[in-house]
């Protein structure tokens, strides 16, 4: 489980420490910038999971031009604008380039880690997730995102071992945690629409790169953890069928 | 004439090229006949004695040929010739008019006159006379009276001739024709003349000359009548030009008055249109002035706002500000805390209501950024109520909440200012101790709520009003010493905004339950 990596771009360097301080108390790693030019060079030089843009950087929207050159480069990360700007003009100009979400000033810190998850849920498509109902997450082919008491957290899909239905929730099997999730396997599998993760049983969705040994015999699958996970006829027949190498 | 003339004249060609062609005696009879007829009318009598030659003894032309030979010799005065064809044919006239017979009896007559042959001639004029005595052709009458009368005069026959003469006379004097009536009163005259009765002679020509003059005066009234007809026609050719002229007149007047009406409805047209357009301008002005004449009124109001409202808490600021400084350098430390949390608490204040300023400024110059989303309602409330825990806290006010979750779709910015002004509200009108509850859902008749309940000291039945009413007040309305704040005029119009209301319940000292429906 990974914090989130958040570009700032605030050019008041008091006011970017404290919001830095505060989301690093609430497990988001922050790299801030005070001008567009090295906002632009720290997204070339690590990967970040959001971008956050005040509009107004020394007197000018340049907020709204980092957006735009961002789109122009094509960096596909999610991000959102931070404004006490409420005028209109301003307002569909900004609205032009496509945020994620807006966060008005004033605000308080509730309403930023809130408006952070939106900006998350929403980028993936999947709004009214964990915005809604905290047990639920964003699940994409690469990180799944959950919360974890009131932070977002990441976590990287290839680190799964394998995912198996508990009543209404799934459990989410690394080699060093399990995480539960409010989601059914299907909507899991939909989400997830990973191709290493393949069902294995009515319950079970394991990595196909986690596992150590098949016992077709003995309808066992053995993973490198040396967990064992059941192997049903059904959803051996169709495995057998897609893996030549198997027959 | 020339027409007949023509056409005789083509007929005689024609029957000359015919008589050329044809072969039996009766064809050739009956073209002769057609010659001598055709030249008998135009007046080629010794032609027409020729061809009548022509025709054959027999047939049935006979009686035609001698009269026509009669005719035609009469008229070239060989006279004995006449008499012999004419003779001729009365000898075979036992089938021919009598008309014919009396003309043919006439000629007769006159040929031996001419001839001196008084008794033959007589005797021919006896038998016309006797011919006639029973028609009643007046003329032909008269014409042998006249003849027969004349002839008898002309051998002294007196006896004979005068009765006639009378009865001509009186026979013409019946008779219309005033030419016979000159004519028989000249003979009377000449008479009476020749008798020696001068005084009835003269009394003949006065009448003859009377006759005549009538006959004159006939063609003169003929005359008169014409020369009265042209100048009727040319008074009639005169009227119908002025007719015209009148008509002509007319129509340039009906086309001038066309024109001209025509002319005064564009002109009206023009007219309506320019008046419409200026009342559409005026009406235009007229809305321009009264929303001038609000923002005016929205300007002097927030003019008041930060004269009043924000000048003094500054000021106030300031005067802490420099207590502090004071207090720093006396290192009292207690005093130093005493006075930052009046200064926070001040400052804190005045930051709510300058933010109130600045949403009204911009929902009034229609710059606020109005975008309903949909968003989770129990999260927002959550989020305002995040700023209220400390302050709640500090003044011992319980702070309690049930969130039901429910989505909204609304603009989220404007509930959230009309929700922090509710709960800044009532934590502001709730004694310490006090209670404060939250909550959030559904209605019955679905729709969205939040209900913010306190149990303070209420607001007074009159204000209770005034606050009910805001929703449709204008701020020109408002009259700021009555104490009704921006905050409650700015929740009143947002939540209008977002098709929402705001139901407030109060009893003074006891609370006041402010219900917030959304759609």
């Amino acid at each position: 489980m990974k914090t989130l990596n958040l570009l700032l771009l605030e050019d008041d360097k008091e006011d970017a420490n404290d919001l830095a301080d505060f989301l690093n108390e609430n497990n988001y790693d922050v790299m801030i910038s005070h001008n567009i030019n090295q906002t632009e060079r720290l997204l070339k030089r690590h990967s970040f999971d959001l971008v956050v843009l005040d509009i107004m950087i020394d007197g000018k929207p340049d907020g709204i031009a980092m957006a735009e050159k961002m789109n122009e480069l094509g960096f596909d990360i999610p991000f959102i604008f931070l404004s006490s700007m409420q005028t209109k003009i301003l307002y569909e100009k900004a609205k032009h380039t496509k945020p994620v979400t807006y966060l008005i000033k004033p605000y308080n810190e509730l309403e930023l880690l809130f408006t952070l998850e939106l900006a998350i849920e929403k980028y993936f498509d999947q709004a009214n997730s964990i915005s809604f109902d905290p047990q639920t997450a964003v699940l994409s082919p690469s990180y799944i995102f959950i919360k974890k008491r009131k932070s977002l957290m990441k976590v990287d899909v290839s680190k799964i071992n394998y995912i198996e239905v508990q009543d209404k929730y799934c459990q989410f099997s690394l080699t060093d945690e399990d995480f539960l999730v409010k989601l059914s396997l299907k909507k899991v599998k939909e989400l997830l629409s990973n191709p290493d993760f393949i069902q294995v049983h009515r319950n079970y969705l394991v990595n196909i790169n986690k596992i150590n040994e098949i016992y077709l015999e003995d309808n066992l699958i053995v993973l490198d953890s040396k967990q064992n996970i059941p192997f049903s006829e059904r959803h051996k027949a169709n495995f057998v069928k897609s893996n030549h190498l198997l027959k | 004439m020339s027409r007949f003339n023509c056409n005789y004249k083509s007929r005689h060609s024609n029957t000359a090229k015919a008589l050329l062609t044809a072969t039996t005696q009766s064809e050739k009879d009956l073209l002769n006949y057609y010659q001598s007829f055709s030249a008998l009318k135009k007046k080629l009598f010794k032609k027409a004695i020729e061809c009548t030659y022509n025709i054959s003894n027999d047939t049935i032309f006979k009686n035609h040929k001698n009269l026509t030979l009669g005719y035609s010799f009469l008229k070239l005065k060989e006279y004995k010739k006449a008499i012999y064809h004419y003779e001729l044919w009365l000898e075979n006239s036992e089938f021919e008019s009598k008309r014919k017979k009396s003309i043919v009896l006439h000629n007769l007559g006159t040929i031996h006159n001419i001839l001196n042959n008084h008794q033959i001639s007589e005797n021919y004029f006896k038998q016309e006379f006797e011919l006639i005595k029973n028609k009643k052709d007046t003329v032909t009458q008269l014409n042998s009276l006249n003849a027969l009368a004349n002839l008898y005069y002309g051998q002294y026959k007196d006896d004979l001739a005068i009765p006639l003469f009378i009865e001509a006379y009186e026979l013409a004097k019946a008779y219309s024709d005033f030419t016979w009536k000159e004519s028989t009163t000249l003979n009377m005259a000449v008479v009476e003349k020749n008798r020696e009765n001068y005084q009835a002679s003269n009394q003949y020509y006065l009448e003859a000359y009377n006759w005549k003059d009538s006959i004159h005066n006939r063609d003169r009234i003929w005359e008169l009548t014409e020369k009265e007809k042209e100048v009727a026609v040319a008074q009639k050719e005169l009227e119908i030009a002025v007719e015209k002229e009148k008509v002509k007149r007319q129509k340039t007047q009906r086309n001038a008055l066309i024109i001209g009406i025509s002319f005064l409805f564009i002109f009206i047209l023009v007219l309506w249109f320019f008046y419409k357009q200026r009342t559409a301008q005026n009406k235009l002005i007229t809305q321009q002035k009264e929303d001038l004449a609000a923002a005016n009124k929205t300007k002097d109001y927030l003019f008041s706002v930060v004269s009043h409202d924000l000048r003094s808490p500054i000021n106030t600021l300031g005067k802490l500000h420099k207590r502090l400084v004071r207090q720093i350098k006396k290192e009292d430390l207690e005093a130093i805390n005493t006075t930052n949390n009046k200064a926070l608490i001040l400052t804190e204040s005045t930051y709510k209501l300058l933010n109130n300023v600045l949403s009204w400024s911009l929902e009034q110059s229609k710059q606020m950024v109005f975008v309903p989303t949909e968003y989770p309602l129990h999260n927002l409330v959550e989020h305002v109520l995040y700023d209220f825990k400390n302050i709640a806290l500090a003044r011992n006010i319980e702070l309690d909440t049930a969130l039901e979750e429910v989505n909204i779709e609304v603009d989220i910015e404007s509930i959230k200012i009309v929700i922090r002004n509710l709960v800044d509200n009532a934590i502001k009108y709730t004694p310490e101790g006090g209670r404060i509850k939250v909550t959030c859902g559904t209605t019955k008749d679905h729709k969205k709520f939040v209900r913010i309940k306190d149990n303070g000291i209420g607001i007074h039945p009159k204000n209770l009003e005034k606050i009910r009413n805001l929703k449709d007040l204008s701020i020109d309305k408002i009259d700021r010493a009555e104490g009704v704040g921006l905050g409650m005029i700015l929740c009143q119009t947002l939540i209008k905004k977002n098709q929402g209301e705001i139901k407030i319940e109060s009893t003074l000292e006891k609370g006041s339950k402010f219900t917030i429906l959304l759609p």
